[in-house]
């Protein structure tokens, strides 16, 4: 019998990291209606960014992930600008366009990475072990980060002038416009918000897991599962989302097989779809 | 100058001589999977019609592929037999998933189709009956009426003629009755209601009929390459047709076809270098929409904007669109 705080444990853990992913999801869903195809990727380029920073560089680890961030939210902003402004009221063609994007990023990754799948290594070495689980130190930090990260992005939201104006622009972009809103910057800002997220949940998820090109897919799904089950565009939601994901990926892993999983979470995203749209919470939270 | 009805059947004669000029294997290859393609855009073109963008393709051409593996191999029915009865299963039982799923759509129905597509992956890994993860082998190679497949040339030419037929089926559908009624529920779905469509009937049936010819383009799929594995019908392979669809534009049957025709070639010329190949691949999906969001079948109606004119399409068409 499996130590049921253990998968608890791991399914916290994974559901944070997956908040990350599935909130510059639903940042970018809830303002364009965009499926982004591309977020898995951002989350690999995140990664992989983090790995050349500490590896081939030799920073410190906590200087590399707040330099990630920043890299990725300038890319992040220059998609939108370069590319997605373009074309903003065509929405199958956005879609396409993140498709070839997620290409592109993964071939470049395969490129100028190359084949390699390794972790980072241990930031802070050693264990934490209470009541019969163990916890690497890391996954402790990347659980702290994490819930850091989904705070002040809260924060960002709910109390700041750029928060507002995403908010607005969200509900209505042409009232947002004749209110004052730059509705362009406002994109642009949360693309750079969206990509920063994808990217530290890469940067976080370095030092435990193998950084490698095909890394982004499997977060990339669950992020979207979690997205549907939190309702579209809702904060609280995909938090709240991920958290269930994480757990039940965790629990249906350890006691049914992973394959399993990965299809029973499949089919509980096409049942919401259908039988509840609007996401498990609306209302609630 | 050329008219325009000549084209198809060029098209048409090009391709039932082209046999005489293909030598080798992978060549006939190349021009069979294109085919392929062009049956899997088409009919999922039809599902675009009802103005919604399918994610899960693969997953009906994977019933279809699965369906008539089993007919063939565990009930021993004869292929031609088996063949219909797949594209009878994929339809009813894409059917039976559209149908709770009506009221989804835009980039919603993009998700549920996505999940369907995995759901039915894992569905296939999981139970034996469908080989597991390993897949099922040694697929038999179609006979009809006591013909035996050998060689490419036979299969050349029932893909050839299955994509004819769906071409044309898709094509006079879409200037039917019923085709305009599917049109018009997603143009404006009250209006259609309040002159007494019924709609669900219209949608479903629609979503079923481009199961069915899925289901034909899998069960030719798993006799041609006389294997089934479930990780081929996953989202990348959806993800590609319907790429294939939007890159050579969704507002025609020509769009799909030149779109399906000129990336499925590219795709199977690029499996050799692959990192660089998918490199421009993707570059290629990123300049067509920044550039001709209407897809590649939009380059002559852009051109005329910029000035030039082509001189094949310069028919009565055209002047009559600069008379109006």
């Amino acid at each position: 019998m499996e130590n049921i705080l253990q998968v608890l444990l791991n399914g916290l853990q994974m559901g944070l990291l997956y908040a990350l992913m599935a909130l510059g999801f639903t940042i970018i869903f809830g303002m364009m209606h965009v499926v982004n195809f591309a977020h898995g990727q951002l989350l690999m380029i995140g990664a992989v960014v983090a790995f050349t920073l500490t590896i081939s560089s030799g920073l410190n680890y906590f200087l590399a992930l707040p330099l990630t961030i920043l890299i990725m939210a300038i890319i992040g902003f220059l998609l939108d600008m370069t590319m997605f402004r373009r074309i903003r009221t065509n929405i199958m063609a956005q879609i396409v366009l993140s498709i070839g994007l997620g290409l592109v990023l993964v071939n470049l990754a395969l490129i100028f990475y190359g084949l390699k799948n390794q972790s980072i290594g241990n930031v802070f070495p050693g264990t934490a072990d209470f009541l019969g689980a163990h916890l690497s130190f890391d996954r402790i930090m990347a659980m702290g980060f994490a819930v850091i990260f989904i705070l002040a992005l809260y924060w960002l939201i709910k109390k700041t002038r750029l928060g507002r104006a995403m908010r607005a622009v969200q509900q209505n972009p042409e009232a947002a416009a004749l209110q004052g809103v730059s509705v362009g910057w406002t994109y642009g800002l949360s693309w750079a918000l969206a990509a920063a997220l994808a990217g530290a949940a890469g940067a976080l998820m370095a030092p435990i897991f193998p950084v490698g090109a095909a890394m982004g897919y499997r977060p990339m799904a669950f992020a979207f599962v979690t997205v549907i089950l939190g309702g579209l565009g809702s904060v609280p939601g995909a938090v709240v989302g991920a958290l269930v994901i994480g757990f039940a990926e965790s629990l249906i892993s350890t006691f049914a097989g992973s394959q399993l999983a990965w299809g029973a979470i499949f089919l509980l995203a096409v049942i919401i779809l259908i039988v509840r749209p609007q996401g498990l919470f609306k209302g609630y939270i | 100058m050329i008219r325009r009805g000549l084209i198809p059947v060029l098209l048409v004669i090009v391709c039932a001589l082209l046999p005489l000029a293909l030598t080798s294997g992978f060549h006939f290859n190349l021009v069979i999977m294109v085919f392929l393609a062009v049956i899997y855009t088409v009919s999922l073109r039809l599902v675009l019609r009802s103005g919604l963008l399918s994610f899960g393709h693969s997953a009906f051409i994977g019933i279809g592929a699965y369906a008539s593996v089993l007919l063939t191999m565990e009930c021993g029915l004869p292929f031609l037999v088996s063949f219909l009865l797949a594209g009878v299963v994929s339809a009813v039982i894409g059917g039976l998933v559209f149908y709770p799923a009506l009221k989804v759509r835009g980039a919603y129905f993009v998700m549920m189709t996505w999940g369907v597509c995995e759901v039915f992956v894992a569905i296939y890994k999981r139970f034996q009956i469908f080989g597991g993860t390993q897949g099922i082998w040694g697929v038999p190679a179609p006979e009809i009426f006591g013909f035996e497949f050998v060689g490419k040339i036979p299969y050349y030419y029932m893909a050839f003629i299955l994509m004819l037929v769906v071409i044309l089926i898709c094509y006079r559908l879409e200037k039917s009755r019923f085709g305009l009624i599917v049109r018009g529920t997603a143009t404006s779905e009250e209006l259609s209601v309040s002159v007494g469509v019924n709609i669900a009937w219209y949608k479903v049936t629609n979503f079923a009929i481009a199961c069915f010819f899925a289901g034909l383009g899998g069960s030719f799929l798993a006799h041609y390459i006389h294997l089934v594995d479930a990780e081929t019908f996953g989202w990348f392979f959806s993800e590609r047709i319907a790429t294939y669809m939007l890159v050579g534009g969704g507002g025609s049957i020509w769009g799909a076809i030149i779109g399906a025709s000129t990336l499925s070639l590219l795709h199977e010329f690029w499996r050799g270098a692959t990192e660089y190949g998918m490199l421009l691949h993707g570059g290629l999906l990123i300049l067509t929409m920044l550039f001709l969001p209407q897809g590649l079948v939009s380059i002559p109606a852009v051109l005329k904007r910029r000035g030039i004119s082509l001189k094949i399409f310069s028919s009565k068409k055209v002047a009559g669109n600069g008379a109006s």
